[in-house]
């Protein structure tokens, strides 16, 4: 009989609660997002906003699975990487109702479930992987049980490049769909600083730089060329890492791969290189409950397990760290 | 130019051997690549060119033994060099005594110290961008190299190496590294213990992994 996973997913302004079987159906995706007034995230004000919506969020959660709490056999939840509060809020959930129903509880990688969700639903099967989202940017790909980094932001993730320059534009957030939808009115590409080194990148120089330019500039131009920068240098490390690794497969996953720019340039790259593209639909490339829900039942089908004692969140929790044991080869 | 064969072909660039005006030359060909726009892609592919010609000339200035530039064309991503008739330091690692080696890698750590002591970061030493020719070893690709490297970059490079070292050349490796070192030692100077501690700090950082070979 298939087992039902409940996934909770609380790393940063996303309070997402997915329903998954083990064959991958999704039977539930539902999802909280937290909308600072203004400024970025503030880590406490998103953990009491997933705090009172949970409850409401939960009963919906099992309306549209048609099914009973009794029914599942698993509560996972995101165990870290994130803001320490959303993480605590996230965990204590997950440990209630694991309690509650007498179901085991799995504690998964957020950059992890990101990768799993793009395996299981876009198709990939031994990728590199680019992931890209408001906090993370970094080329990984799976080698003898973790995924590695071999490519990573020096500095700033590139969703958090678009999100500020966004902010001081006044854009609202997200800033990415905003952007994107700002450079089809681009007439003149702006030299910006391109910051390449070996598989790693930089988006420091080019955030302040971008900032200097707001004054001066068409503000088209300005999100145009920023996409064509940031973007270049991402597809450009990419590529690199799989000529690396000998990998035919790019899988593009996290928020910034619903950019439909991005994912035009993965997939020209990967046909240059006789390589194959793949991604997911954008709703699964932004924080999830079912990308948690798949991760957990993929742990649990190799026996993973998280008791109470060792279910703390570990906001710090890089992704090369996590070991991957349904996963097996060099 | 006529190619006679390709050497090499990597996520960037080709590398071929040529016939160039009855010269034996190899070039490197940036490609041009159909992700990025026209703009952005010519002005990347003409500054790495021009980029990387002047630092195969600048190091040779300070007696690091590199190919001789003999044309560039950084509109076309075109670099021809001498063509350094021998083996990497990667295929002979793999088929040679350790006694014959050692040599060979203290003198790569001579280069290393030399470059650094300049301020040059490499960005790329594996043993496939050593040569060795009648006993002389030259450095190539320094398309990854940057000016003003601080501890981190010499450091980095070092790291670089080492990995190389253990995922290809595992038998051998730490005698191998450790001719590096003296090599290094000797030409970079009062700077090389925190260079040393660097190293050890980049070689926790969970983004460095040692390759399975």
């Amino acid at each position: 009989m298939a087992q039902i996973c409940l996934g909770i997913e609380c790393t940063a302004h996303t309070l997402g609660l997915g329903l998954v079987d083990s064959d991958g159906k999704i039977l539930a995706d539902v999802r909280r997002t937290y909308k600072a007034d203004s400024g970025g995230i503030h880590p406490r004000e998103s953990a009491r906003f997933m705090a009172s919506s949970s409850g409401q969020a939960l009963m919906d959660c099992f309306e549209e699975a048609g099914i009973s709490p009794k029914e599942i056999s698993l509560v996972s939840f995101s165990q870290g990487p994130g803001l320490g509060p959303c993480l605590r809020t996230g965990a204590t959930l997950a440990r209630a109702i694991s309690a509650y129903l007498s179901v085991p509880l799995v504690g998964v990688n957020h950059c992890v479930a990101h990768i799993e969700v793009g395996r299981r639903y876009g198709g990939a099967s031994d990728p590199v992987v680019l992931y890209v989202s408001g906090g993370s940017t970094q080329v990984i790909s799976y080698v003898a049980g973790f995924y590695r980094v071999f490519g990573e932001t020096e500095d700033i993730a590139v969703g958090n490049l678009l999100d500020s320059f966004a902010r001081e534009a006044g854009l609202p957030f997200p800033g990415g769909p905003e952007i994107e939808r700002l450079s089809s009115s681009a007439k003149e590409l702006v030299d910006l600083p391109y910051t390449v080194k070996g598989m790693n990148v930089s988006f420091s120089g080019l955030l302040t730089r971008m900032k200097n330019l707001i004054p001066t500039h068409e503000l088209g131009d300005l999100c145009y060329s920023l996409q064509e920068t940031a973007f270049s240098m991402l597809v450009e490390v990419a590529e690199r890492a799989m000529a690396f690794l000998k990998k035919e497969e790019l899988l593009l996953v996290g928020g910034v791969a619903v950019n439909k720019r991005l994912r035009e340039m993965c997939n020209m790259m990967c046909a240059e290189r006789g390589a194959s593209f793949k991604t997911v639909e954008p709703r699964l490339c932004l924080d999830n409950g079912v990308m948690i829900a798949w991760t957990g039942l993929l742990a649990k089908s190799v026996g993973d397990e998280t008791p109470l004692p060792s279910s703390q969140v570990k906001p710090k929790w890089r992704v090369d760290k996590a070991r991957v044991k349904w996963r097996k080869g060099p | 130019m006529e190619t006679i064969r390709k050497i090499y072909l990597g996520a960037e660039a080709e590398i071929s051997l040529c016939d160039w005006l009855g010269f034996r030359v190899v070039s490197k060909r940036r490609r041009s690549k159909g992700y990025r726009v026209k703009e952005l892609d010519r002005k990347i592919i003409a500054t790495r060119t021009a980029h990387e010609a002047s630092m195969l000339s600048k190091v040779r200035s300070f007696g690091i033994p590199t190919p001789f530039v003999l044309h560039v064309d950084p509109v076309g991503g075109l670099i021809v060099m001498q063509y350094i008739e021998g083996s990497t330091l990667s295929e002979l690692a793999s088929r040679e005594r350790l006694e014959k080696l050692k040599p060979l890698f203290h003198r790569v750590g001579n280069h290393l110290g030399v470059l650094h002591r300049n301020k040059i970061a490499h960005g790329d030493p594996t043993t496939s961008n050593m040569i060795e020719m009648k006993g002389e070893v030259f450095m190539v690709d320094f398309g990854l190299a940057s000016y003003a490297s601080g501890i981190e970059q010499m450091g980095e490079d070092l790291y670089v190496l080492q990995m190389a070292l253990k995922s290809a050349h595992h038998a051998h490796s730490r005698e191998l590294f450790d001719s590096v070192l003296s090599g290094y030692a000797e030409k970079l100077g009062p700077s090389f213990p925190s260079v040393l501690k660097r190293l050890e700090e980049i070689s926790k950082r969970g983004r460095y992994v040692e390759r399975i070979s």
